[in-house]
């Protein structure tokens, strides 16, 4: 099998989905369940809250408000290093880890309004690079 | 169901066995408990071993060394929780009544550094390691509850202090309050010394019926509870508490039920502390002090050997080390002859009363796998 070939069969993690809007913003992909309500990212078939099956799809925008995060400095290969990864809230409905970039210090805390944005988070050992929803510090 | 007794216990010291095949060293753990025991090992009529690496019919590949064929195996995985849950399930067959002599091995051989994620677990391929997840943890705390570093830290220091009175402990040193803040940082804000070293390891317990047990000359240890628990689904924007301590405060609660017991009849513990912030949550979740206030039952020395409700008197995962699959049964190991009044300097005095706690398997959406949860008693 080629190297090509190798890397296209690639399982690759099942984070979830997303797409670039008509203003260029990025809009999480999740579900919303039709009987108790409770919303997904990840997006799931059958809803993780009630066990029901009748879910449908939500568009998640930023901003995000900041609960938490770890600045991660062992990590495996493929990493930049050290590494931000911190919870997000959505209008007190779900909370979504995610990767954050651009940020100083200084700039994290508690309660603070992060942008939703699309980069590289790993860099396979053949060079492929996976991309990942992050979230980023508001341009001011 | 029937009464469950743990009448031996076995052990090999934790450390690195590079050169050493998993049956070799799990063999010796099953031959020091079947030794501690007075049983015939013929009489030995089921075995449950737990391991994540160990590989295909781990147990059989261990007992067949032993000339112990042909009796049901069951070899299972459930990550940091797997050797709780090997004991529970040893325990349902004893129960049962199915079974009267059961033999329990947690065993595993692990890899240097970082545990790889399974494929499925997305959150590890967005950086968020296993220490992470546990830092994620603490951060919260600090931000909520006031948790500080030092408190975090002060675990570290506590649990190598019992460590270096245990000769099965994989690092058998003190260390300071200081070593354990300036040692690198892994995932901030833990530091290299709140993370468990990379520990090989084996531990065994014969479990028996009541009858089985009144026969031997040892003094039997009564499992009054074991419960196995998964992890559910919490929102924790919701303001519902978070999946991992929910999973750990349902099997402490089923435990107590199942023992009649309560929190404050448990004279020494061993919880899982794979990370400092791990035996704070515990604490908590398990009932040993009201949300919030782990901190500082650490800092005033409350679960220190010599306090009143010492915790991970082996040293925990921090010193003994943390074997995956074995984790589970060493503490039981510890416990049983806590009860038992064989721990020499570490002994916790007069302990009639014993909690293990164990959980593990870093799963999005339900936090963490699987917990077990044994009360013991005397």
């Amino acid at each position: 099998m080629s190297e090509k070939a190798a890397s296209s069969t690639r399982i690759r993690p099942r984070i979830g989905r997303w797409e670039i809007d008509d203003q260029g913003e990025v809009v999480l992909l999740g579900t919303r369940c039709g009987e108790c309500g409770e919303v997904a990212f990840p997006e799931h078939q059958i809803c993780v809250n009630c066990g029901s099956e009748s879910t449908s799809e939500i568009r998640i925008k930023g901003p995000t408000t900041l609960r938490n995060y770890t600045i991660v400095h062992q990590l495996p290969p493929g990493f930049e290093s050290p590494w931000v990864v911190g919870y997000g809230e959505f209008d007190g409905q779900m909370v979504i880890l995610a990767p954050i970039v651009g940020a100083t210090r200084d700039e994290l805390h508690e309660g603070v309004a992060l942008g939703l944005c699309v980069g590289v988070t790993k860099v396979e050992d053949d060079g492929e690079e996976l991309h990942s929803y992050q979230f980023t510090p508001l341009k001011a | 169901m029937r009464e469950v007794f743990v009448v031996g216990s076995g052990m090999v010291p934790f450390g690195r066995y590079p050169n050493l095949l998993l049956e070799d060293f799990a063999g010796k753990a099953v031959l020091e408990a079947v030794a501690d025991s007075g049983v015939n090992r013929k009489q030995i009529d089921m075995a449950v071993f737990s391991s994540s690496n160990g590989g295909r019919v781990a147990g059989q590949r261990v007992l067949r060394e032993l000339s112990l064929t042909g009796m049901p195996i069951v070899n299972v995985e459930n990550a940091c929780a797997g050797g709780g849950t090997s004991l529970h399930v040893g325990w349902m067959a004893v129960a049962s009544g199915l079974h009267d002599v059961v033999l329990v091995v947690g065993m595993e051989k692990m890899e240097k550094g970082l545990i790889p994620p399974n494929p499925g677990e997305y959150e590890a391929f967005l950086g968020k390691t296993l220490p992470a997840k546990y830092a994620l943890r603490a951060s919260k705390h600090m931000q909520r509850y006031g948790l500080t570093k030092e408190q975090l830290a002060m675990v570290s220091v506590k649990n190598h202090r019992a460590g270096a009175l245990n000769p099965y402990a994989h690092y058998q040193e003190e260390v300071t309050l200081d070593q354990v803040l300036q040692s690198r940082p892994v995932a901030e804000p833990l530091t290299l010394l709140q993370c468990c070293p990379t520990t090989d390891g084996a531990a065994a317990l014969i479990i028996v019926s009541a009858e089985v047990a009144r026969q031997l000359e040892v003094k039997p240890v009564r499992i009054a509870a074991s419960i196995l628990k998964s992890g559910i689904y919490r929102n924790p924007a919701k303001g519902q508490s978070a999946s991992d301590d929910d999973l750990a405060e349902r099997a402490g609660a089923a435990a107590y039920e199942m023992a009649g017991m309560a929190p404050s009849d448990v004279n020494v513990a061993e919880v899982h502390d794979a990370f400092t912030i791990g035996e704070i949550l515990a604490y908590e979740n398990l009932g040993f002090c009201p949300r919030g206030e782990g901190g500082r039952l650490v800092e005033d020395g409350v679960t220190s050997l010599g306090g009143r409700l010492p915790v991970n008197p082996s040293g925990g995962r921090l010193s003994l080390g943390h074997p995956l699959g074995a984790t589970g049964v060493a503490q039981v190991v510890e416990l049983s002859r806590q009860l038992q009044g064989r721990s020499g300097a570490r002994q916790v005095a007069g302990a009639k009363t014993a909690l293990a706690h164990v959980q593990g398997g870093s799963t999005p959406g339900i936090g963490t796998g699987a917990a077990a949860v044994h009360i013991l008693t005397v």
